[in-house]
């Protein structure tokens, strides 16, 4: 909470809210929406296509596995031709909200540039889930089952277990709402503590590592649905609230201009 | 630090402290014989105990009407599905 | 507030008026407390739905359990619980080194509840009853598990409160986020209340 005990003054780091740099807000929407692209992507192509939403059971043989993966071969290549596409648009929604964190800090601002380091490397791990994948489709009837059962875990692994970083943006965003000393905040505060709810949530998916079976396995109750409807639903929530953030940032750059406008 | 002992929290926390001593000392299932009856009363004590904690420690007593409506929807939420469940076999 | 008699002021807030009705913290810190609740309410719920499908089975592996550490460490939460409400009422007094004593024996408390938690889990460990056990035992660690890592998260905060509060005056905001934090170590300590009852009495007799 220490970084959080900032005073409500401003100091002689503020500068004017004139001077603000404007936002282009009609970029900013779109990378908004690609947060929203991401997740329609992630349900047509990994429910309807793929059909693997929830994952095969860590329970099941290699040889079904490697049946599951030969059924839908095809299903498998255009999913993921198009989650390809889908999960890359995690870099451009996560940086809609790093533009807003850039406003809400003052001075040398760390965590945009710490945020911004991280949402590069983090879009890499949604990209291997759908490579993989594509990767296991294109000879299945060639691999070897057992081969075929470790490259399916691997999947989810790579899915489930690389949690960190993505709770870690959460706690950015989290310290830059509540840490924000603008007149009027760029996000509500409320929106600081739903990520803080939201990281602490996905949590529990380290579990994955232990159980083949039960609500904390990969396709369970807890580290599957709970944490898919979590970190997707955080992506929804995050993309309205920088949508209505362009609002506001239009109508504080309408405003300028008309005071510019009267004054000239 | 006489003060900190002579308030409604300490009293809350003394009851709260003497319930949970007292069913521990009164057997694992409070002495009740019955696996079913003694699982419902010890679910229903906590409750109680939750809602001790919502009002006095969290304040939810002098806060705006809505909160402690909410906390004790939710409550009653929880107590019907823990209870149900742990009954229907 | 501050001028009330802090031996009268229980009273006084017993019969609160609508006009001083005020939330604790903020309301985004409740939005927090909320979706935590539900999470957890999620997790009880899945520990009954096993539980109902092998009912033996758990109760055999419940048995297991030494239900005297589970009562201690419920007494170490209570009372940190109780430590952190009257830390609270001391800053609001403007009693800061009261409060941050408050608040460093609450964190006190929960490292003895972190300790109580290992030797019971080191135990049952040596005993042969790991995660990989049973579900019983799988609940056992993963429940008690995300709890702890509220515990270790809220003592953080605890002791970032106790820094605060021994720095002179509060600033508005300091208040609040005092109560906040001190909303959340609540949360820790219900959950507690709850997860007790579950794991370690519900089903014997």
């Amino acid at each position: 909470m220490a970084v959080l005990e900032t005073t409500d003054e401003p100091s002689r780091l503020d500068p004017p809210v004139d001077d603000v740099k404007p936002i282009n807000t009609r970029v900013v929407r779109l990378m908004a929406w690609s947060g929203v692209a991401l997740v329609i992507s992630l349900v047509v192509a990994q429910g309807l296509l793929m059909r693997f939403v929830p994952p095969p059971s860590p329970a099941m043989s290699a040889q079904e596995i490697a049946d599951l993966y030969i059924d839908r071969k095809l299903a498998i290549r255009v999913g993921t031709l198009i989650e390809c596409i889908g999960f890359t648009f995690y870099l451009t929604f996560s940086m809609s909200i790093v533009v807003f964190m850039r406003r809400m800090e003052r001075g040398m601002p760390v965590l945009t540039y710490t945020s911004m380091a991280n949402n590069g490397g983090g879009y890499v791990f949604f990209l291997l889930m759908p490579i993989t994948w594509a990767a296991l489709a294109f000879r299945p009837e060639t691999l070897d089952p057992a081969l075929m059962q470790i490259a399916n875990d691997y999947v989810w692994f790579v899915f489930i277990l690389s949690w960190p970083p993505f709770a870690l943006f959460m706690v950015y965003v989290a310290l830059a709402v509540l840490g924000d000393r603008n007149p009027t905040p760029v996000f509500p505060r409320w929106v600081g503590f739903f990520n803080l709810w939201t990281a602490v949530l996905i949590i529990p998916a380290g579990l994955v590592e232990f159980y083949t079976a039960g609500p904390f396995a990969y396709d369970g109750e807890l580290s599957f649905w709970f944490v898919w409807f979590v970190f997707f639903g955080w992506i929804m929530v995050m993309s309205g609230v920088t949508l209505r953030a362009c609002k506001a940032e239009e109508e504080r750059q309408a405003a300028v201009a008309g005071r510019d406008g009267a004054a000239a | 630090m006489t003060e900190l002992l002579q308030t409604r929290t300490t009293a809350v926390w003394a009851a709260l402290a003497g319930v949970t001593v007292l069913s521990w000392a009164m057997g694992s299932g409070m002495g009740i014989s019955d696996v079913e009856t003694a699982g419902v009363v010890i679910l229903l004590i906590s409750l109680v105990k939750v809602r001790f904690v919502l009002s006095d420690f969290m304040e939810v007593r002098t806060a705006p009407l809505w909160l402690g409506r909410a906390t004790d929807a939710w409550l009653a939420a929880l107590g019907i599905m823990m209870i149900s469940r742990f009954l229907i076999g | 507030m501050t001028a009330v008699d802090v031996r009268t002021a229980p009273d006084t807030a017993g019969q609160p008026e609508r006009h001083r009705r005020k939330i604790p913290g903020e309301v985004g810190i409740w939005m927090f407390i909320g979706g935590d609740m539900i999470s957890f309410s999620f997790l009880f719920f899945l520990f009954l739905h096993y539980r109902a499908n092998d009912t033996a089975g758990f109760t055999a592996s419940q048995a297991h359990l030494d239900q005297n550490l589970g009562l201690l460490n419920t007494l170490l939460m209570l009372t940190s619980s109780w430590l952190v409400a009257s830390g609270v009422r001391f800053a609001a007094r403007q009693r800061g080194d009261l409060a941050a004593r408050c608040f460093l024996g609450a964190v006190g408390c929960a490292a003895a509840f972190a300790v109580v938690k290992a030797v019971e889990w080191g135990g049952k460990v040596a005993d042969g009853h790991t995660m990989s056990s049973d579900e019983f035992f799988m609940f056992y660690y993963c429940c008690a598990g995300i709890h702890m890592i509220h515990v270790v998260i809220g003592s953080g905060v605890l002791l970032s409160m106790a820094a605060t509060v021994r720095r002179s005056k509060l600033a508005g905001n300091e208040q609040r986020n005092i109560e906040s934090g001190a909303t959340f170590w609540h949360l820790v300590d219900l959950l507690w209340i709850v997860l007790f009852a579950l794991l370690y009495l519900v089903g014997q007799s």
